[in-house]
Parts: C-alpha cells; sequence; structure tokens
C-alpha cells in the first residue's frame, strides 16, 4: 500500500492508455458491427438486367412448387369436394367430407395462404422490375404481364373458393385489410389479364420461351373467369346431371354398384354475383374465348390430335396447355404429389407395380358417362394395376367390374393375358384411376416430373360453347364441343339437341328446352375432359348445383361421406385470417366460425 | 481424567473469589499469518465495553462487574466467544473464515469477495458438481441452485439440455444463460447449432452445448441471477449468467488424480402395451365394431402369426465407463494442470451412445512482479449416437409401442404395415444418425499491474466447432421406406467464435472506504459456415451412411455461412463503506450487427445497494446472527437472441422448370415475413430483494431471494393475415413478467462430532405471465395434430396448453342426436358417433370447434426444489439428493397415437377403458375400430400432473486416507441414480422436454426412457 508511483507506471499507463484508443480506433473504422451481407443475398442485389429480370420471374413460378405444391395440399384442395372423385376415406376423411376447419383446415387454408403467397411475390417482383432501367422495353413488359397473369390467376382461385376476399396491393394496411365486394375481384382479375393480354409476349414470338405463361393463356383466362362469373350470375334454368347413389345392397347383402340417372337441378345465383348480368358476361367470354381459338391475334394454340398424345410427356408443352405448373424430376423441394396421387409411385420402371400412392380417382358413376369406346375411359382409366403385395401371391386389380372387362378377365384376354390373378373390391381400391398422370420421367420416385394442367385449350373450348349456348347459339356450341369430343372418341357422331335429350331425359318425363340440353352436355363433357384436373367442383359452385349434386351421391364407391350443406358452399376464411386482419371482424364465411 | 476433573473443581473455586470489576488486556493474532491483527472489535456482549485491537493487536478494558464473557470479532474472520472468568490476560486466535464471508467469487469481468456482493448469484463447486457421478456439467447443476431449471430433452446419452434461469423471458429467442468459460463467452448461440439435413426431419434432439467439458476439470460454477450481476453483459444477460472456472493447480506438491466409473443402467418404467392374443382380440373387436357402428363389412382380424414384445426388442442394459487422470500443481510463480478424460456411454436403447474424448490445459506464471500470463484450453472429441425420440412423426419408441405384436422380431417388414411405423427390429437395424463434433476453446490472458491498485488485463479468447452429422435411413424405416428407398444425410456447421476484452481494474481501500471498479471494452466475432445434403434412393447394397454418391435420386445440397459482431463498453463500480455499506453501480453499451442502424446501439444500466447489517453493533449486541445482509438491485438487460440479417430483405434461390430444364429464381424468403429494419434488443427489467442471514457461526444459513422482471419488446414472430402474403412478421411486441421467491438453505447439523451432517436445500417459485398481446397467439409448435397446443395470451403463463375438455361419451343414438351439431343426422349416421368421445361445448351454441376450448394445462410448476443430505462418519460418506417439482403438466403426446382405431397397438390402460356397448359407464377410451376415421381432438385427455419427487442418487462412499506410501488416498464410491419417482405421471419418466426449450417445455413425445443407473466410481490422488 505505500508503493509510491514512479515512471514506470507512467509509462505503462500510456501505453495501454494508447493501445486502447488504438483499439477502439482500428475498430470504428473498419466498421466492426455493419451487418456483412457476405453471408447472404439481399433483393438490392439482385441487380438490374435481363438476368435480374429473369430471376424475379422465376422466383414467382417456384412459389407454385415451393410451397403451394409441395406439401400435397395441392390439388387436393381443389380436387377432392366434388361428386365424381373418390378415394380412401383416409383421405378424404375431414376436407373431403365437408370438414373445411378442424382437422380438414390445414387443406383448405392452403388456397388461402398459397394464393396470396403468390400474389405478394408477384408484387414483389413486379416492383423491383419495374424499377430496372437496362433491360428492354418488350421483355420487362412481358415479365410484368406474367405477374399480372400469375395475380389474376391467384385472385381467380381465390374468389371462387372464398368470395369476398381482401386485395393485396402495394400501401395496403397490413393487419386491417377489408375483404372487397365479388364483383370488385372480377373487376381486378379482368384488368389484370387484359393488361396481361397486352403485356406478354404471344406463343409464336421469337422471344417467348416455352413453359410460360403467353397471351393466349391470358385470354383463356379472361374468357374462362367471365364464365365463371356469368354461370354464378345465372338465376334461372336447370342443369341436368347424371349422378346419385353409386351403389345398393343386393338381396344376399352384396354391395353393387347402381347406373347413374339424369336428375334436374336448378340454377341458382351464387351469393354475391347478384349484380352481376350473366348475358354481357358470357358475351365476353365468347368473344375471347373466340379470339383465341379462331384467330391467330394471341399466337397459335391448338388441341393435340389425340388423348393419348395429349398425356404423353413429348406435348408436355404443347400450345394446348395454356398454363401448367412445371416441376423437375426427383427434386426433394421442388415438388408435387401429382404422380404419386393420381397414377401412384411404382415400384420398378417397368411400372409392374405401385409400392405407393394411387389414392385419388373417379368414381363408377362418372365411369359410365362415357361411350365405351370413349379414349378417355379406354385408354385414360387403368383397367389393371398391382400393388407390391400382390405381386407376391401373383394378384392384380382390374376395373371396372362391367360385363367388357369382367368378360375379358374371365377369358385371360389383354390385358389380363398374363397369368395374374385379376380380382376387384368394391371400395376405394378400385376405382376409375385416371392415367393422365403415368408419363413421366421416373415412376419409381415419389417426386415425379409430372406437370398439373391449370389450364388447357379444351377447357377453354368447353367455355366457349358454354357462352355460345347461353347467349343463344345452340348449334354452333355442339359444334365446338364436338371438336373435343371427337379427338377421344371418332366413332361417335355429333350430337343433336334431339340426341342429348335423350341422354339427359331418357324417358322423357322432364319437359327439357335445347339450351339446357346442350348446357347439361357441355357441363358433362367437361366433367369427362376435365376429370381430375381439379374443375369439378368448381363447375358445380358456379351454377349454383353443388349442393344438390353432393347430396345426390350422399356416400361415394370409396365410402366417403358427400353430404354438404350450406356452409361448404364458401371455403372458411382461416383461423389465423380471423385472429389478425381487423377488417374482417371476425366474421367468417357463413356456418364457419 | 479424574486429574482434569480436580482441576476444573479448581479453578471453578478460585474464581468465586473474583466478583469485582476488572481490568482484561490481552493480544489478537491471525491463525494462519501468526501475526497481530489491527482493528479487530473485542467486547462485552450486553454491555457498551470494549475495545479496538491497536498495531500491535493488543487491546485493554475495564470488564464490568459479573461478565464474564467477551467477544473477540473481526470482518473475515470468525468470532470467538472467550470465557475469561479468572483471567485477565488472554491471547485470542482468530481464523479467518474461509468457509463464507472472504470467498472470492468470480462475477462478470472480475472477482470480488462474497460479503462485498450485492447482487444474486449462486456458486456450486466442482465436488458438488460431482456428487451422483454425473458426466456433464448442466446435470450436475439440476437441483442444486435454487432459481435454476435444468431441463433434459430425454433420457438419451448425450442429450440436449436446456437451463433456464428464473423463468422464461420470451416466446421465440433462446432463454439459455450466456455461458462464460474461464472469462470469455462461449458461444452457445452458434446460429447453424447442431448440423441437420433434411434426413433429420422433424428430430428435436440437440447438443449439450456444455457436453464439450469434463465436469472433472471444473472447479466452480457461479450462476449470476439477477440483473445487478448480470447487466455487465449487456445485451445477453438477461437469461442469467453461468461462469464456469475450470481447474488451476495449487499445491507445490504435483497432485495427481486418476478418477474411474463404470455404471449399468437399464429402463426404469416400459409401458404396458396389449399382448399378441389380446391384441388381436381387440382387433376382432374393432372389426366387429366397424361393421356394426360404421355398416361396414370387415371380415375377422387375420392376425399375421407372429409374436413379439417389441420393448424388448429395442432395450439393454446400458454400460458406461469414464476416466479421468489430472496431473496439478502450483506455486507463487504460477500454476499448471493437465487432465485427459475418456467417457463411453452405451444407451439403453440399441446402438444408442455417446462417447468424449477431452483433454485440457490450465497454465499460468507469473512472470515478473507486476506481469501474469495464463491460458487454458479445453479439446474434446465426441460421438454422439442418436436413436429417433422426442420426435412428433417417426421414431424408436414409437414404433416399439405402436407397431402390431403379433408379428415376429426377425420377420422380413412388410409394406402394408409402414404406414404406421417401422418395424422397431428393423429400424434399430436400419436407422443411423451420428454426430461427430471436435470442440476448441482456449480463454488467455496478459495481467499487468500498472500500479498497485490498477490492473490492466486483456483477454484473447478462441473458440472452434466442427460438427459433423450423418444420417441414414434404410428401406425398412418410415423415413426411408419405398419410393424413397434409404435415405441419407451429410451435414456439417462449423462455428468459429473470436473475444477480444481489455480490462482496467481499480481496486483500493482508503480507510472506510473501499473501492473496486472495472472498465473496459470487448469485441466478440463469430463466423457459422454450414452445409448439408441429403439424397435419396440407394441400393441394397449400400452400407448403412458410407458413400452419399451411391444414391440414385439427386442430392438435395443447401449451404449457408454467416457472421455476427458486437462491440461493447462497460463499466462498473463497487464501493464499500466500513465494511457495512455496499453500493454498485454497472453500464454497458453493446452494438451488434444482427441490428439495422439505428438501433444497433443499447445501453444497459444496474444498480445495487447492500447492507450487512450483522455488522451493525445493535445486531452484534443480539448475539443471533452470524451474518445477516439485505440486498436491492435494479438493473436492465437484453436478449439479442436473433439469428444475423433479420432486418434486411434476404432473398433465397427459388427454382423453376421452363421446356424441362430447371431455371434458378430468388424470392424473398417467406417464412421470414416482411424484412422489419425498426427491430431492436429485447430488454428485461429486473428488480432484485435478498436477504441472506446466518446463525450459529454460519452453521446455518439461508438466502432469500424476491424479484420481479419484465421483459419488454420481445423479439418475436408474430402472426400476420396470410393476405399480406406471409404468415409472420419478427417484431417487437408484448411482454413477459417473471416474478419469483427462491430459498437457499445449508445447514450443518451435526457438524463438532464424529458423524457429520449437513444439508442443502432450495426452493424456487416462478410466476410467469404475459402481457401486451393484442390479441391471442399460439406458440410455433410445428406438430400437425397438436399445433395451436400452446396458448400465448395476456395474463397467462408462456406454457399454458389450450385445448378441449371431454365430456363423456355418447351411450346411444338418442344422446347424439339430442346433441345440435348431429341433430340432422340420420340413425345410420348417428350411430357412427356412438362410443365416441363427446366434448364440453364451452359456448352453447350446439357445435364444437375452436371456440370451445379451455386452457387445460400449465407445464410451469408452482415450484421446484433440490434436498441433498451428505454423511460423513469417519472414512464413510453417504449422500444422497432429492428433487422435486409441483404443480407443472406434461402434455403427454404419446396419448395421441392411443387411438383405438387402425392396426395400432394400444396401451392396456386404453385397452380396458375401451367403451363399449355392455359397460359404457366405466369408459376411459372411445370403442375399439378398425378403420382410420376417428379425429381425437386436442383435449384434457392427454394433460397430465407432472409433478414428481425423485430420489436422483443415493451415493456411498469409503474413503481411504494414505493406503500406501505414494497414495494419498484412495476413494470408492457406488452410486444409484434415478432411484425412485414419486409421480402420477402415467408414462415413462415426469422429467420430459422433448422440444428441448424453454418456451415449449413439458411435452413428452416418445421420450428416450430416463434409467437407473448403478456406478462403481474409484478415486485416486497421487
Amino acid at each position: 500500500m505505500t508503493t509510491k508511483i514512479n515512471k514506470k507506471h507512467l509509462i505503462g499507463l500510456s501505453f495501454i492508455i494508447c493501445y486502447m484508443s488504438f483499439t477502439i480506433a482500428l475498430t470504428s473504422c473498419n466498421s466492426f458491427i455493419e451487418e456483412d451481407t457476405a453471408g447472404v443475398s439481399t433483393a438490392d442485389q439482385v441487380g438490374d438486367s435481363k438476368e435480374a429480370c429473369d430471376l424475379w420471374v422465376t422466383g414467382v413460378y417456384s412459389k407454385w412448387l415451393y410451397d403451394i405444391f409441395c406439401w400435397g395440399y395441392f390439388p387436393r384442395v381443389l380436387e377432392i369436394d366434388a361428386d365424381y372423385i373418390t378415394g380412401p376415406n383416409w383421405l378424404y376423411a375431414a376436407f373431403g367430407s365437408g370438414m373445411f376447419q378442424g382437422n380438414g383446415a390445414d387443406i383448405a387454408d392452403a388456397l388461402w395462404k398459397g394464393g396470396y403467397g403468390l400474389i405478394e411475390r408477384a408484387n414483389t417482383a413486379m416492383s423491383y422490375i419495374e424499377k430496372m432501367e437496362n433491360v428492354e422495353e418488350s421483355y420487362k413488359n412481358n415479365a410484368l404481364g406474367e405477374m399480372k397473369f400469375q395475380k389474376a390467376f391467384a385472385y381467380f382461385l381465390l374468389v371462387r373458393a372464398y368470395g369476398e376476399i381482401p386485395l393485396l396491393d402495394e400501401g395496403v394496411d397490413m393487419t386491417n385489410n377489408p375483404r372487397v365486394s365479388v364483383d370488385r375481384v372480377y373487376q381486378e382479375i379482368f384488368m389484370l389479364l387484359e393488361s396481361a393480354v397486352e403485356l406478354m409476349y404471344k406463343n409464336t414470338d421469337s422471344s417467348y420461351v416455352s413453359g410460360h405463361v403467353c397471351k393466349g393463356t391470358a385470354a383463356g383466362l379472361l374468357a374462362k373467369a367471365y364464365a365463371t362469373a356469368a354461370s354464378s350470375a345465372m338465376s334461372s334454368g336447370n342443369l341436368y346431371i347424371r349422378t346419385g347413389q353409386p351403389y345398393y345392397y343386393d338381396e344376399h347383402n352384396e354391395k353393387q354398384y347402381a347406373a347413374p340417372e339424369s336428375m334436374p337441378f336448378n340454377i341458382q345465383t351464387v351469393s354475391g354475383y347478384e349484380t352481376m348480368d350473366a348475358t354481357a358476361l358470357y358475351e365476353k367470354a365468347a368473344s375471347w374465348a373466340q379470339r383465341l381459338i379462331e384467330t391467330t391475334e394471341f399466337g397459335n394454340h391448338v388441341l393435340v390430335g389425340s388423348f393419348e398424345d395429349l398425356w404423353s410427356m413429348k406435348n408436355r408443352y404443347a400450345s394446348e396447355f395454356l398454363f401448367s405448373v412445371y416441376v423437375p424430376n426427383a427434386d426433394t423441394k421442388y415438388k408435387t404429389s401429382i404422380h404419386n396421387l393420381y397414377a401412384g409411385t411404382f415400384g420398378n420402371a417397368s411400372m409392374e407395380y405401385i409400392i405407393d400412392g394411387g389414392w385419388v380417382g373417379n368414381t363408377y358413376n362418372w365411369y359410365q358417362l362415357f361411350d365405351s369406346k370413349d379414349d378417355r375411359i379406354v385408354k385414360g382409366v387403368k383397367h389393371r394395376w398391382r400393388t407390391e403385395n400382390q405381386v407376391k401371391e401373383n394378384l392384380g386389380f382390374y376395373y371396372p367390374e362391367n360385363e367388357e372387362y369382367t368378360t375379358k378377365r374371365n377369358n385371360g384376354e389383354p390385358p389380363y393375358d398374363d397369368g395374374v390373378n385379376y380380382y376387384l373390391s368394391k371400395d376405394y381400391q378400385c376405382i376409375a384411376f385416371t392415367t393422365k398422370y403415368m408419363d413421366v420421367t421416373d415412376p419409381t420416385t415419389a417426386n415425379a416430373d409430372c406437370p398439373w394442367p391449370f389450364l388447357r385449350l379444351a377447357d377453354i373450348y368447353l367455355i366457349y360453347a358454354e357462352a355460345l349456348n347461353e347467349t343463344g347459339h345452340y348449334s354452333k356450341a355442339i359444334d365446338v364441343l364436338y371438336e373435343v369430343l371427337k379427338r377421344s372418341c371418332t366413332s361417335v357422331s355429333k350430337p343433336t339437341t334431339t340426341s342429348l335429350k335423350k341422354v339427359f331425359n331418357k324417358n322423357g318425363s322432364y319437359s327439357m328446352d335445347d339450351q339446357t340440353a346442350v348446357r347439361s352436355a357441355i357441363v358433362e363433357e367437361r366433367a369427362k375432359e376435365l376429370a381430375c384436373e381439379a374443375d369439378r367442383r368448381w363447375d358445380l359452385i358456379r351454377y349454383g348445383v353443388y349442393l344438390g349434386a353432393m347430396n345426390a351421391v350422399s356416400t361415394d364407391d370409396g365410402g366417403v361421406s358427400k353430404v354438404r350443406s350450406t356452409r361448404n358452399l364458401l371455403f372458411p376464411i382461416p383461423a389465423q385470417e380471423l385472429n389478425t386482419n381487423q377488417a374482417l371482424n371476425g366474421q367468417n364465411n357463413p356456418g364457419w366460425r | 481424567m479424574r486429574k482434569w476433573i480436580s482441576l476444573c473443581l479448581l479453578l471453578l473455586v478460585g474464581s468465586m473469589g473474583v466478583q469485582a470489576q476488572t481490568q482484561i488486556s490481552g493480544n489478537v493474532i491471525d491463525g494462519a499469518l501468526n501475526e497481530p491483527l489491527i482493528g479487530a472489535t473485542v467486547s462485552v456482549p450486553g454491555t457498551s465495553a470494549g475495545a479496538i485491537t491497536d498495531l500491535d493487536g493488543n487491546f485493554s478494558f475495564e470488564v464490568p462487574e459479573g461478565k464474564i464473557i467477551i467477544q473477540v470479532s473481526m470482518i473475515g474472520y470468525k468470532t470467538q466467544v472467550v470465557n475469561i472468568k479468572g483471567k485477565s490476560q488472554i491471547q485470542v486466535t482468530l481464523m479467518e473464515d474461509t468457509e463464507l464471508m472472504d470467498e472470492v467469487v468470480v462475477v462478470g469481468y472480475g472477482t470480488m469477495k462474497k460479503r462485498d456482493l450485492s447482487g444474486s448469484m449462486s456458486q456450486i463447486k466442482g465436488d458438488d458438481l460431482m456428487a451422483g457421478g454425473t458426466t456433464d456439467v448442466a446435470k450436475g447443476m439440476e437441483g442444486k441452485i435454487a432459481g435454476v431449471n435444468v431441463s433434459q430433452t430425454d433420457g438419451s446419452p448425450g442429450a440436449g439440455i436446456s437451463i433456464t434461469v428464473r423463468g422464461s423471458n420470451s416466446f421465440t429467442t433462446s432463454s439459455e444463460p450466456l455461458y462464460i468459460v474461464d472469462g470469455i463467452p462461449y458461444n452457445n448461440d452458434n446460429p447453424g447449432g447442431m448440423p441437420s439435413s433434411d434426413a433429420n426431419e422433424n428430430t428435436n434432439q440437440k447438443q449439450n452445448p456444455l457436453s464439450f467439458i469434463n465436469p472433472n476439470d471444473i472447479e466452480k460454477i457461479e450462476v449470476l441471477k439477477d440483473a445487478s450481476a448480470t447487466a455487465i453483459y449487456g445485451s445477453r444477460g438477461a437469461n442469467g449468467v453461468v461462469i464456469i472456472t475450470t481447474r488451476k493447480g495449487q499445491s507445490e506438491k504435483p497432485r495427481i488424480e486418476f478418477n474411474a466409473n463404470f455404471s449399468l443402467s437399464s429402463v426404469i418404467k416400459k409401458i404396458d402395451v396389449l399382448d399378441t392374443q389380446t391384441y388381436i382380440n381387440y382387433q376382432n373387436e374393432g372389426k366387429d365394431n366397424y361393421n356394426y357402428y360404421m355398416g361396414g363389412s370387415e371380415s375377422p382380424y387375420q392376425t399375421r402369426g407372429g409374436s413379439a414384445n417389441w420393448q424388448d426388442e429395442i432395450y439393454r442394459t446400458g454400460w458406461q465407463q469414464d476416466y479421468s487422470l489430472s496431473v496439478s500443481g502450483g506455486n507463487d510463480k504460477g500454476w499448471y494442470s493437465f487432465s485427459g478424460n475418456y467417457l463411453d456411454q452405451k444407451g439403453v436403447i440399441k446402438e444408442s451412445g455417446y462417447t468424449r474424448y477431452g483433454v485440457s490445459i490450465n497454465i499460468g506464471r507469473h512472470i515478473t512482479d507486476w506481469l501474469e500470463i495464463g491460458s487454458s484450453s479445453h479439446v474434446s472429441q465426441t460421438v454422439t449416437n442418436f436413436q429417433r425420440t422426442s420426435s412428433s412423426d417417426y421414431g424408436i419408441i414409437r414404433s416399439a409401442l405402436i407397431f402390431p405384436p403379433d408379428i415376429n422380431p426377425d420377420a422380413a417388414p412388410e409394406s402394408d404395415t409402414d404406414w404406421l411405423a417401422a418395424n422397431p427390429a428393423a429400424y434399430i437395424r436400419g436407422a443411423r444418425d451420428r454426430l461427430e463434433s471436435i470442440n476448441w476453446f482456449s480463454s488467455n490472458y496478459v495481467e499487468i499491474k500498472l500500479l498497485p491498485f490498477l490492473k490492466f488485463r486483456q483477454n484473447v479468447g478462441l473458440g472452434y466447432n466442427d460438427s459433423h452429422r450423418s444420417t441414414y435411413y434404410d428401406k425398412y424405416t418410415q423415413e426411408g421406406k419405398a419410393p424413397t428407398n434409404g435415405k441419407m444425410g451429410k451435414a456439417s456447421n462449423i462455428w468459429k467464435s473470436y473475444t477480444f476484452e481489455s480490462l482496467l481494474t481499480f481496486d483500493k481501500k482508503f480507510g472506510v472506504h473501499y473501492i473496486n471498479a472495472v472498465a473496459g471494452l470487448t469485441f466478440e466475432k463469430g463466423i457459422w459456415d454450414n452445409s448439408s445434403t441429403t439424397a435419396t434412393n440407394f441400393p441394397d447394397y449400400a452400407t448403412v451412411d458410407s458413400d452419399i454418391a451411391l444414391a440414385l435420386d439427386k442430392a438435395h445440397v443447401t449451404s449457408d455461412k454467416g457472421k455476427q459482431t458486437l462491440e461493447s463498453f462497460l463499466a462498473r463500480v463497487n464501493y464499500t463503506l466500513m465494511d457495512k455499506y455496499i453500493f454498485t453501480a454497472s453500464i454497458r453499451s453493446d452494438g451488434s450487427s444482427k441490428f439495422a442502424k439505428g438501433n444497433k446501439w443499447a445501453t444497459f444500466l444496474s444498480g445495487a445497494v447492500a447492507w450487512r447489517i450483522s455488522e451493525e453493533k445493535f445486531i452484534k449486541d443480539l448475539n443471533v446472527f452470524s451474518n445477516l445482509k439485505l440486498r436491492l438491485s435494479y438493473g436492465e438487460t437484453g436478449n439479442q437472441g436473433i439469428g444475423s440479417y433479420r432486418t434486411l430483405a434476404v432473398v433465397e434461390p427459388s427454382s423453376y422448370v421452363y421446356g424441362g430444364v430447371i431455371n434458378q429464381g430468388v424470392a424473398m424468403i417467406d417464412w421470414r415475413g416482411r424484412a422489419n429494419p425498426n427491430l431492436k434488443w429485447e430488454t428485461t427489467g429486473q428488480f432484485n430483494a435478498g436477504l441472506d442471514f446466518a446463525f450459529l457461526n454460519n452453521r446455518l444459513q439461508f438466502t432469500i431471494d424476491y424479484y420481479y422482471k419484465k421483459t419488454r419488446d420481445l423479439l418475436q414472430n408474430v402472426s400476420m393475415p396470410y393476405s399480406t402474403g406471409y404468415g409472420q412478421y419478427l417484431t417487437n411486441y408484448g411482454h413477459v413478467t417473471n416474478e419469483g421467491l427462491e430459498f437457499t438453505a445449508s445447514w450443518d447439523v451435526l457438524k463438532n462430532s464424529p458423524l457429520k451432517w449437513n444439508i442443502q436445500a432450495n426452493l424456487s417459485m416462478n410466476k410467469n405471465r404475459i402481457g401486451g398481446l393484442d390479441g391471442d397467439q399460439y406458440a410455433t409448435v410445428n406438430w400437425g395434430k397438436a399445433d395451436q397446443m400452446f396458448l400465448q395470451r395476456n395474463g397467462c403463463p408462456i406454457g399454458t396448453i389450450y385445448g378441449y375438455v371431454e365430456d363423456g361419451f355418447f351411450n346411444s343414438v338418442a344422446e347424439v342426436l339430442a346433441f345440435k351439431e348431429y341433430s340432422g343426422l340420420s340413425e345410420s349416421e348417428a350411430l357412427k358417433m356412438v362410443g365416441e368421445v363427446k366434448y364440453r361445448d364451452r359456448n352453447g351454441d350446439g357445435y364444437i370447434d375452436n371456440n370451445d376450448r379451455y386452457i387445460i394445462g400449465d407445464t410451469n410448476p408452482d415450484f421446484i426444489y433440490g434436498i441433498t443430505n451428505s454423511f460423513t462418519w469417519k472414512q464413510w460418506g453417504l449422500s444422497f439428493m432429492m428433487t422435486g417439482s409441483q404443480g407443472n403438466d406434461i402434455f403427454n403426446g404419446n396419448l395421441l397415437d392411443m387411438e383405438l382405431q387402425n392396426i395400432g397397438n394400444v396401451t392396456v390402460d386404453a385397452y380396458n377403458g375401451r367403451w363399449t356397448a355392455a359397460n359404457p359407464t366405466a369408459a376411459t377410451w372411445p370403442k375399439a375400430l378398425s378403420g382410420d376415421t376417428r379425429n381425437m381432438l386436442l383435449s384434457n385427455r392427454y394433460v397430465e400432473n407432472g409433478s414428481y419427487l425423485k430420489m436422483k442418487y443415493i451415493t456411498l462412499s469409503y474413503n481411504w486416507i494414505k493406503p500406501i506410501k505414494f497414495i494419498e488416498q484412495i476413494k470408492f464410491n457406488f452410486t444409484v441414480s434415478n432411484v425412485f419417482t414419486i409421480t402420477n405421471y402415467s408414462w415413462m419418466d415426469p422429467e420430459v422436454n422433448a422440444f428441448g426449450d424453454a418456451s415449449r417445455k413439458g411435452v413428452d413425445m416418445y421420450s428416450y426412457p430416463s434409467s437407473r443407473t448403478f456406478m462403481l466410481g474409484l478415486n485416486v490422488v497421487f
């Protein structure tokens, strides 16, 4: 304690002070606590170039894979709540049985989350692309047009499912974003699409890159959106659907399939569409469809020649596919469950047996809608398949249990000439599985490269036919309908209003006008042509016949309940949206809490 | 003996004559130094008489008439009471009170005498840490410190540990305390964490951050709890600070110590599931019920013809060996300590285990009288072999419990059961998850004595952690079943940390004033680099995880790297007046790279006062307390526990295919939500009031602490309307308060007898409350079946379980139809509901939906406690520790799989309680049913009382001193751990924390079972 402070101490002290000052100076110069972004990429680093523009656009398309489709909720959310679709009851247990909340909420919410996620991505991409100065105007415009199409498509999916919805534009209040009227949503969709038609390349332009959407896509969606709004606004008329309870128990208490019966369902205005003018909208639909189909204004879009070619890998990028979601082969991140869900994942490359999946198919009611020569069931439905366990016991399934195929099975005729014991199980295991999604690079991976056809020219043909019919041109409507039909069934002759009435009014017990007959035929043709393309539910909804059609089935082939009530007309808004979006005042769609 | 009695009698008789006031004089000396003690107080209790010793340690004063007892005391020394009857000259030797008062404790950026402490801290010594034969630091701390909750993920070897000091502060950021090893922050906030690949999806297993240190190398651990102690760590002090000091050599003579432990362990509790025959009956009943109630037409159950007890197939007797050898020594020139350690644990589940090789060095040298250099380094290599447990989807325990028992263990796995679970025997063979880590941590310093009272210290810390994880699931596991056909993941994570701290310490006593002050600046940098590769579809000849190139399906490759920095200025002053009044104030300014400009810097202040009341005369005169100290403090600390780059609009690659060709794209990272440049620190303000008191010359010591802390500006992911395009948004929102009481007691029940008995006990209570939210939120659980399980609501604690309440069963069709939601059903539809669970319709609207949920549980205990009893008698020692937790609920996620439908096996309890038409009233579970249509809601069925009292260990030891020449001692000990547990919890072990963190604790989902361990230990000192 008595040590005196001497010179040595002072030198030491000065040294330390210098040292500490030096350290502070050194680190401040190097901005020691600046965030070092070497480890990450930020939006501003993406740049201003053609490549940067491509990067943003691709990022938006990518949302479809990661994360709209990759979790397996798509396409189920659009597909499995319909009358002709069936499968194992565990797959349909909640959402597929009409319970869109609770256990089914994951699936139902996927549409809301996915839709807005896509819109937000498109908004972000647009905001960066718009600022670009080093990109050619037409290139930039095409990119912006694609983004607008993606937004419009998302709004279209959302408005059909939820009715009034919030719009997501820049500057929107994040926690107080009110729903706007259905009419307003459609105005937004039409505006976006009409602008997209202007901005995008034609598929015949040299700058067009296959796989992207193009002018024709936007025109096609315009036709479909107008027709959707129009049919939803219709307040009268009938639609005949061939349907009914699919099976009964005979006197030996054995399950027997029933033949579908034609039943009339009243067309009703869908809630929210009351103020819209059906005829005017149909005229618009007809006009856009006509320009797409009959002119080269939007490039060159034609139907693929045959049913078989349509679903082969080589035609994935055919002009008929206006908008498909494409997916790489066997990628663990950018993936869909389409091949697994509809075709099944196979144990080997020769597709001898299924090891997983193959759950979703059509009912026997649906199968019976077709002419027996129609490729859409001859080639478009699996008539035999096997699971891994069946292979061990030399067993296999055949389908369907009708005279034609049972006889072939009994006689060991092709395709049952390979010595396998084929049998049939009258439950979810044996349903009309589609072959649309069979042709992939590697059928043995759960993440096969099977595209999802969101919008197809055949769909627009039928929209065109519908619009023509509703605007009084029945005969032209049949011509257009026949274009689709004859591709898959060359042996049938062109229907007439008389022949159609025979189909839908077999016993002559109803009074049916021509327009109703054609309308019913077109909607049925849609069910046949667009089966397993997640379209059926939305047709039933837009005509206001969903409840009638579903309840007419009651319980389907797979044992899935199709009993529905009014609340099923609209999907429930996700709980989190209700909790956090104050503008909704906690008010969900009718019947949902 | 007779001579002694005579002498006493003589003294007694002699003293009778002395009655008048007498002069007493004497001399007081320091017993250790044998030097006079200056300033010691000599007094006569109950009177004002007394004196202070002079420079030579002498005193002299008049003793009042009739008084024969004087008391000699001095701060830092044990008070002596002397009988002066018949004496006029005495010599008193005072011994330093090393046990308590002058003990030096480590605090942030320095050391302090324990008596000068104003904050709340607890200390645990190396020996106490090792009691019970622990192999890792965190487990050694369990139950021993009030306010510190150590919870293991599960019983797996090398399992993760979560330490929470005084309750969880936050929903999303880590609640782990800051670890300081030999003065240097040990970065457990490595953003890469445990490496993982897609092959580890949904596993919750974590690496124990402290597993790299051999607990044998630890001298002591200090836990700083209140803000006055932790505020000096500023932005990282909010969760408490755990300071670990490793052993240095002390004695001139080299001390060689060898430890060896061997143990056997076995599963404490297996779960009773149905045997083969009962299972077949149960399946048949399910089919019958399906046909009757569901209108099905199923044929009787086709047994698979085998028989197995799957739990027997996966468990084994665990075996552990643990060796360590150390050599240490020291003198006034410096010290050294070298140690090596090998630990090998084989877990009770086959193929699981943990191995550690470690080497530690701690050396220091006084180069000159003003220069000191020291260095400690710890290098370890660890290998952890996981078996998948505590996981929400697949797992070995899940398989063993629900896999059908009518299959032979050696049967080839069938694809018709693999949707349910993997064959457990095949799982054991086909699943590998191995984590290999190299950890190097080095703490170094140079200390220069600039002035007698001023020291400069430069600390340099370097850390390096390299972890590699290899995972492989073959095609017979669910993870790798067809069409995946085997899945392999390779992941690695490198974390490098750098710490530079320059500190100036001032320490001087001026008369009655004592000042200890420290000022410094620190720089810290952490760099990480992660990569992971996952590939699938392996040919049959692939041998486990050897060659990822064998995969037929493309590898999925990811990597990321980053850097984080922290720059700080800090200062603390500790001022003690007259050894009685203690004042502490600290300040720290932290600048972090993680926040955007404008929010980078934050300053944290604290202040504390303490009053050593026992030094006041009026207390001394009571002669009751040997220590009495009141402490009050308030301070603020922060939490920067978010990842780097969270304030930036970061993009990630997002690919798509055009024309069959993969194209690269970019997009914002969805889960992050919109970038929030306004993020700032979470701040915790904490008030602490503490009282230390001791009696009987410190034989009985108590500490009571009350605290109230409020954490505001919580950094959390707030749910956003999905219509914004994102589901969440990271922001500062809401607050959490923790209020609690902590009691610590130490009692030498028997001290001076041949049999010695010491009791150490602690109890802590914490009340946690959420506030400041606009609406309810749910913790991110990422568990499909229980997604909205943890409610976050104002006024409720973190850990509130939310769900439905059951209301018996539907016993008849009429009862079903009477319920509004089902009133429209046909009879046959309503029949389906008979024998199903009825949920309580809370709002009475006739429908069961989200609005009918109640708060059904709280995972926070009312209090937790630990009691350690130690007995020594001659060379023998016996100690045992009991720990307990009272009033906490556990979410028993295992029961979610007791569906009483499909082919899954169920517990005997569930089966016996199933609903049957014959006995509907006694039902506790719904009817047996084949198929997969039942959806049970998340209800109070799954919430159980998790209170327990556990005998953690009993150790019996024999210490053989100097058995032969060259050997100082040989100590044998025999320890039984997890001796018994008293609990009502139905599953394996109430000590479970499947998610491994504080905000989602109390979840059991197929946890690795705890085991009872018998250990034989040997300790030899040369």
